[in-house]
């Protein structure tokens, strides 16, 4: 047995030797025609077939391949699929610094705790996760978050939501009690809980009526515990449905079922055209474009990058005329208008309450690692400011005519 | 009540994929065959299920009819399971290979493939596999007209589903009337409770287990591509199908390798695979539902090992490889 | 009616064969997988040779690549020593993936609870203490009912897999959720990690130890002995006085305790904290790997690391060729495959019948 061990090892050392080399160089390398390569790493929670979070993320990196491309800048990409938020990012993490990424960007929010274990074997590579917030006071230079305001689509999404029930109201399809919106939500925490507050306040503000119901599936991508919470939500006797969560089965469902639905990261109208109204995600090509210029260029890429509709980050997908309420697209116009020159705050405290009370006090930040914020306020002029003091969404607060209908997740 | 059948409609929806697995794995299992390779074959059946919709939509076009999707799918994916099966088979049968290891090895290889699959038609295509609209619809239409499935109470209960539920009933049914009343069926519970008795009685042992063993395999493949085109959305999912052939295997002792039984127990187990979704009880965390399944499935084991009543027990030789020299 | 046929092909118990015949088989068996593996490697558009190369590469070739491959052969050939006396005894434990999960939820209350009030080392070791038993009672547990009422062993394990497993599922959303709502454990503390050793954490110093002592218990110790007899004929043990469900408690109870360490070496050495993956199909590859192995503790060294590489490598594979990592998966099946049948020739040696007869029944 030993004798065929070391056989075979001598035999495996041989066949390194042979194979070996290549790979390994690091800097961004200029080429002669005034060309600039560099090599970026993207990890990803999910793959394209996700037609959501994971393919929105490559539409974002092709677009910026392009923005770049113009700009005599190389980008080659190594993207890593259906990695897991666990103990496989951190290899992941490994594998990309080891085969050349410059860039390392990781596209889930459970990510960051693993790729944190691997930023300090590689202090040259700028590693980048996306919607987390560790960065800040991490006490490392190479690390970067991003995200931005996905919560002014989402208020924009409501808004055509609350046209389309107001609609059904004034028809005489529903009563005004009726208009219960469903909501797929991934996991019970800010960034969540910010997405469905804003949505549930743009659809309020055209349709007073509304309620909504909200239902965490425990997972960012699982498409059949997706498609089962909202036909469960739909038998609940919600006749609107919305999510967070990476897949297209809640628009599927929706449309089996024949109610409405507003989607996430991607136009779903394709999917379902008798059901899904209009979408909204983020355009990631314009943060990717930017943070790779940098590095290029030899400036800092932002420890926490954020941007809004204003910038072009946030942008809402072809509304489905066909089935949306008269008069949506023009409104949709007019809110995108007041968002952008100020005059309107999603997170307006006159337009919500709390127990019955006014928001007048909510902390923003986690100093101590306890995973309670406890500085900055974030209520002042009355609204509560969100993703101003970290890109990450930290708006924690239930307001009421929201109700969870479960919350161990 | 309408919390109740909205949660009976929407268990027989995975309860479907749970019920081809259990019964191809009954009728493994009866011939004597611990076949623990399902969750392999299931994610074959779900891949080369889907391959064959997605790629005879591809060459049909617009005029791809959504009836021939549905059997080129059924097919597809009993060929994949039919065919890893054989390998199973001739591995256990012929070459007397372990069992378990066996179907572990199996279960390893079939999930690679099953992903393999996926992704490389992923690839291939540019990023997105999917069916388009009307093949969708196809897969999830309700085959009962509208008449039925408004009768109050037992229309939604009865009548509401896809064709691939009805299917696995009639298999159930056919399979257990074959076990139970035909002369091959006998003969296969024979081979699977005392394989040198039958042996002796001039039944080819051999035959009777591969066929059994091929054809189960096949059965259970079908139930991850209704999976994957029914609850899915007829989209390859990567991780979707981890867990679910293990969950058949739970069943099929619930139903105490019964086919009729299948049919409830299946329901059962898809209702509580949900049921987090749909009725939560105060002090009970809604994850702890979905190991359900596998305590209800321990204690029915402990029981019947308790009770050691004949007629409940998993075939006498399951497990055990037959070598007639042994004899 | 059935008339009396020789069979075309008949099989008779080899006595004795060559070892260097043997090897010769078994290396074979490895060379026709690895070139049955080419198939999936062709149809994506790529060299065959070029990929292998890229997967010995991407393992072999740098030493964070080593360290890595290690990583993954470490658990396994943790859990293949586990499973060993086991299956040497006939008692099918396909619950390794539980018992590591349960070693790693025991190891993970100290690591939260006590980090940081009790000094490394001993929290280490109390780490390990609480998951050898936590892991050994979770196997305990199927051992129980299959001594007292003979309950099918195959089907108990199984079945604790995925209750453990859905415990950690909410473990994880519940009592030790870090972020509200993220359904992240938080990660451990320092004083809670293994320390690493030449790069890769000490538990790979552990498992060799394990090798040599797992060694000698089954091959030098009565207990070793006792497993032998039982495995090879229970009635036999019973006759010769053995307690046999004793027996079989005890050593459900050591090969549990052996899986709950590589829980707790997975959590504090390579994970540095907990989730429902943590098992992540260890405990059903280690089995094919002490199979293969027959069992014998030092030629699982060999395969976990022969199966680590095909791991490791296949994901560099998916970075550099586009080639799904699932590759890995399908050539260890193939592998697997190949090993297991080529047990068959070793063992039966085929006799053909003459010629004369057609039929094509076995």
């Amino acid at each position: 047995m030993r004798k065929l061990g070391l056989m075979l090892l001598a035999l495996v050392l041989s066949c390194t030797m042979l194979f070996a080399g290549g790979a390994g160089e690091t800097a961004t390398t200029a080429s002669a025609d005034g060309t600039t390569t560099v090599k970026v790493g993207l990890i990803c929670i999910g793959d394209e077939n996700d037609q959501g979070y994971t393919y929105n993320f490559i539409r974002g990196r092709d677009e910026a391949t392009q923005i770049l491309a113009e700009e005599g800048i190389n980008v080659e990409w190594m993207t890593i699929f259906n990695i897991g938020e666990d103990a496989s990012c951190i290899d992941a993490n490994i594998e990309a610094a080891e085969e050349g990424c410059q860039i390392i960007i990781n596209n889930s929010y459970g990510f960051e705790p693993f790729m944190l274990e691997v930023v300090d074997d590689y202090p040259e590579i700028e590693f980048i996760s996306c919607t987390n917030c560790a960065s800040w006071n991490d006490g490392r230079d190479n690390t970067h978050n991003a995200f931005a305001n996905i919560y002014e689509g989402r208020y924009i999404a409501g808004v055509v939501a609350g046209m389309k029930l107001q609609q059904m109201i004034d028809e005489g399809q529903i009563t005004p009690e009726e208009a219960v919106i469903g909501y797929v939500g991934a996991y019970s925490f800010a960034e969540v809980i910010s997405g469905f507050t804003s949505y549930f306040l743009g659809a309020r503000s055209v349709c007073p009526s509304v309620t909504m119901k909200v239902m965490f599936v425990g997972s960012w991508s699982d498409a059949t515990a997706e498609s089962d919470a909202a036909l469960a939500l739909i038998d609940e006797g919600c006749v609107m449905i919305s999510q967070h969560s990476d897949n297209t089965t809640p628009a599927t469902a929706a449309q089996s079922r024949g109610v409405f639905h507003t989607g996430y990261n991607n136009d779903m109208t394709g999917i379902a055209p008798n059901a899904s109204l209009i979408g909204t995600r983020i355009d990631w090509g314009i943060y990717f474009s930017q943070a790779i210029r940098a590095y290029v260029n030899g400036e800092e890429i932002p420890q926490d990058w954020c941007a809004g509709m204003g910038e072009g980050a946030v942008v809402m997908t072809p509304l489905n005329e066909a089935i949306a309420a008269p008069g949506t697209a023009e409104k949709v116009a007019e809110v995108e208008a007041a968002l952008a020159d100020g005059s309107l705050e999603v997170f307006d405290t006159s337009t919500f309450t709390v127990a019955g009370e006014t928001l007048t006090h909510a902390y923003a930040l986690d100093t101590d690692g306890d995973f309670t914020a406890d500085s900055e306020e974030a209520v002042y002029d009355g609204a509560f400011h969100e993703s101003e003091f970290q890109s990450a969404p930290y708006f924690t607060v239930q307001i009421d005519g929201i109700e969870w209908l479960n919350s161990a997740y | 009540m309408s919390m109740i059948i909205s949660l009976i409609v929407a268990a027989v929806t995975f309860g479907t994929v749970l019920m081809f697995g259990t019964l191809g794995e009954i009728l493994t299992e009866k011939s004597g065959n611990l076949n623990l390779g399902v969750e392999g074959i299931m994610y074959m059946g779900g891949a080369f299920g889907l391959a064959g919709a997605f790629y005879y939509e591809k060459a049909a076009g617009a005029a791809a009819s959504g009836p021939v999707a549905i059997i080129l799918a059924i097919l597809c994916a009993f060929a994949a399971g039919a065919l890893a099966s054989a390998i199973y088979s001739f591995l256990t049968i012929s070459l007397r290979t372990n069992q378990n290891v066996t179907g572990l090895a199996l279960s390893i290889f079939g999930t690679g493939v099953g992903q393999f699959v996926g992704e490389f038609m992923r690839l291939s295509e540019g990023g997105y596999v999917a069916l388009g609209n009307n093949l969708k619809d196809a897969f999830s239409a309700r085959i009962w007209p509208d008449a039925l499935v408004n009768i109050p109470v037992v229309g939604n209960i009865l009548f509401s589903h896809t064709v691939f539920f009805y299917l696995a009933v009639v298999l159930a049914v056919a399979m257990h009337f074959f076990l139970g009343r035909t002369r091959w069926g006998l003969y296969l519970r024979a081979v699977g409770e005392s394989p040198s008795t039958a042996d002796a009685a001039g039944i080819s042992i051999t035959r009777y287990k591969y066929l059994a063993t091929i054809a189960g395999g096949g059965i259970s493949a079908i139930g991850g591509m209704v999976y994957i085109m029914t609850t899915a959305g007829c989209v390859w999912n990567h991780e979707g199908l981890s867990g679910v052939g293990w969950l058949a295997v739970a069943l099929v002792i619930f139903c105490m390798w019964r086919p009729l039984n299948a049919i409830w127990g299946s329901v059962i187990f898809g209702a509580m695979m949900i049921m987090y979704l749909r009725v939560s009880i105060p002090f009970i965390p809604t994850e702890i539902y979905k190991i359900l399944p596998y305590v209800v499935t321990v204690i029915v084991l402990i029981i019947t090992s308790m009770r050691n009543s004949r007629d409940k027990q998993p075939p006498a030789s399951l497990g055990l490889n037959y070598f007639r020299e042994e004899r | 009616m059935r008339e009396e046929r020789t069979p075309f092909i008949r099989l008779a118990k080899r006595g004795s064969m060559d070892p260097r015949k043997i090897w010769l088989i078994r290396v074979s068996s490895i060379v026709i997988a690895l070139i049955l593996g080419f198939i999936p490697i062709l149809l994506t558009g790529n060299n065959p040779i070029a990929a292998y190369g890229v997967i010995i590469d991407g393992s072999l070739s740098r030493p964070v690549y080593i360290r890595q491959t290690v990583k993954i052969a470490v658990p396994l050939l943790g859990c293949a020593l586990a499973i060993a006396p086991c299956f040497k005894m006939r008692f099918w434990n396909i619950g390794g993936e539980g018992q590591i999960t349960m070693g790693a939820v025991a190891a993970t209350f100290f690591a939260l609870n006590f980090a940081g009030t009790v000094p490394h080392v001993l929290l280490l070791i109390i780490m390990f203490l609480a998951a050898a038993i936590a892991g050994g009672i979770w196997a305990f547990i199927p051992a129980f009912f299959k001594a007292k009422w003979n309950t099918n062993e195959t089907l108990f394990t199984l079945m604790m897999n995925y209750i453990a497993i859905g415990i950690v599922a909410w473990l994880q959303g519940g009592p030790w959720e870090g972020r509200k709502g993220s359904q992240l454990i938080p990660m451990f503390d320092d004083a809670a990690r293994l320390p690493n050793v030449l790069g890769v954490h000490c538990g790979w110093i552990l498992v060799l130890v394990l090798v040599v002592l797992m060694y000698f218990y089954m091959n030098k110790t009565k207990q070793g002995y006792e497993i032998a007899v039982i495995g090879d004929s229970a009635n036999t043990a019973r006759y010769a006085g053995m307690n046999v469900g004793w027996i079989i408690m005890r050593t459900m109870f050591i090969s549990g305790a052996i899986c709950g360490i590589v829980g707790f070496m997975t959590v504090s050495g390579a994970n540095y904290t907990l989730y429902s993956g943590v098992a992540n199909g260890v405990g059903f590859t280690s089995i094919t790997v002490a199979w293969l192995s027959q069992l014998n503790s030092f030629a699982m060294i060999f395969i976990s690391m022969m199966l680590a590489v095909l791991e490791k490598g296949a994901n560099t594979l998916q970075t550099r060729m586009s080639v799904p990592a699932s590759i890995s998966d399908i050539i260890t099946g193939i592998l697997l495959f190949a090993m297991l049948s080529c047990e068959f020739f070793i063992n039966y040696r085929m006799i053909l019948r003459g010629k004369t007869k057609k039929e094509v029944e076995k």
